[in-house]
């Protein structure tokens, strides 16, 4: 999919494990999983809100548009 | 509602097992007169669910007799089939999340094989036509097979709107 979720290296910067990330934005593990692998098909803007106000960042940091070959 | 829901599939399900024991049980005795009708054809003639006039054909010549007999069992054991298929359609039909492959590729599966029916019965009830002491109701047990080719077609239509659904189930579980 050419939408690559940077979520990792955004919890890698600001030092956030995955078990108080899902705590902190009210996300089960396996749905942040999905997320995070870039299984995820959609993303409510609540959760991208919420993910944000956890991380401190914008939701360009987390998302990133790369063309297929 | 939902409680309504289980009780009428578990009434359905009731009901198709008690279909596919009589289709089953047509088939069977179909198939055994039709051996019998060999040795004695007056035996053969009283059997259960089995039509006198199957063995007029034998005048015909044996091998007519033999096509249309295979033909008529094979639309009794198809039409066993499809109750059997929708058994195993039932028994996986889950509620929670109705849309599964597996289910969707079962009603295509009945679909297919409905169709199978009213080819069978077509050609079977096409080759009679021409003979007017002949009662095609009572033959083939298809009095118009084209009703198979309707009950295909909705039954394939539901198939591809069940293949949309699992995408679109599919969708709703990936969105976070």
């Amino acid at each position: 999919m050419p939408i690559i979720v940077n979520l990792d290296v955004m919890m890698a910067k600001r030092k956030m494990s995955l078990n108080e990330l899902s705590e902190k934005v009210d996300i089960t593990l396996s749905n942040l999983s999905v997320l995070k692998t870039g299984k995820a098909k959609a993303v409510r803007f609540s959760t991208l809100e919420a993910i944000c106000k956890a991380l401190d960042c914008q939701p360009g940091d987390i998302l990133e548009f790369v063309e297929d070959d | 509602m939902k409680t309504t829901t289980s009780t009428i599939l578990t009434v359905l399900k009731i009901l198709t097992w008690i279909v596919f024991i009589g289709l089953s049980i047509k088939c069977g005795s179909q198939i055994i007169a039709f051996i019998i009708g060999f040795i004695n054809p007056d035996y053969a003639q009283n059997m259960y669910e089995v039509n006198g006039d199957w063995f007029k054909i034998k005048e015909q010549g044996i091998w007519v007799y033999i096509c249309v007999m295979s033909a008529i069992i094979a639309i009794s054991a198809f039409k066993a089939n499809i109750w059997f298929m929708l058994i195993g359609l039932l028994s996986r039909l889950n509620l929670e999340s109705p849309f599964s492959m597996d289910v969707a590729k079962r009603l295509e599966g009945i679909a297919y094989q409905l169709l199978v029916v009213w080819l069978a019965g077509s050609i079977v009830n096409s080759y009679f036509e021409r003979y007017e002491n002949y009662d095609l109701d009572t033959f083939t047990g298809i009095d118009s097979a084209n009703e198979f080719l309707f009950v295909a077609g909705v039954v394939y239509v539901i198939s591809q709107i069940f293949k949309r659904g699992i995408e679109m189930q599919e969708e709703n579980e990936l969105t976070v």
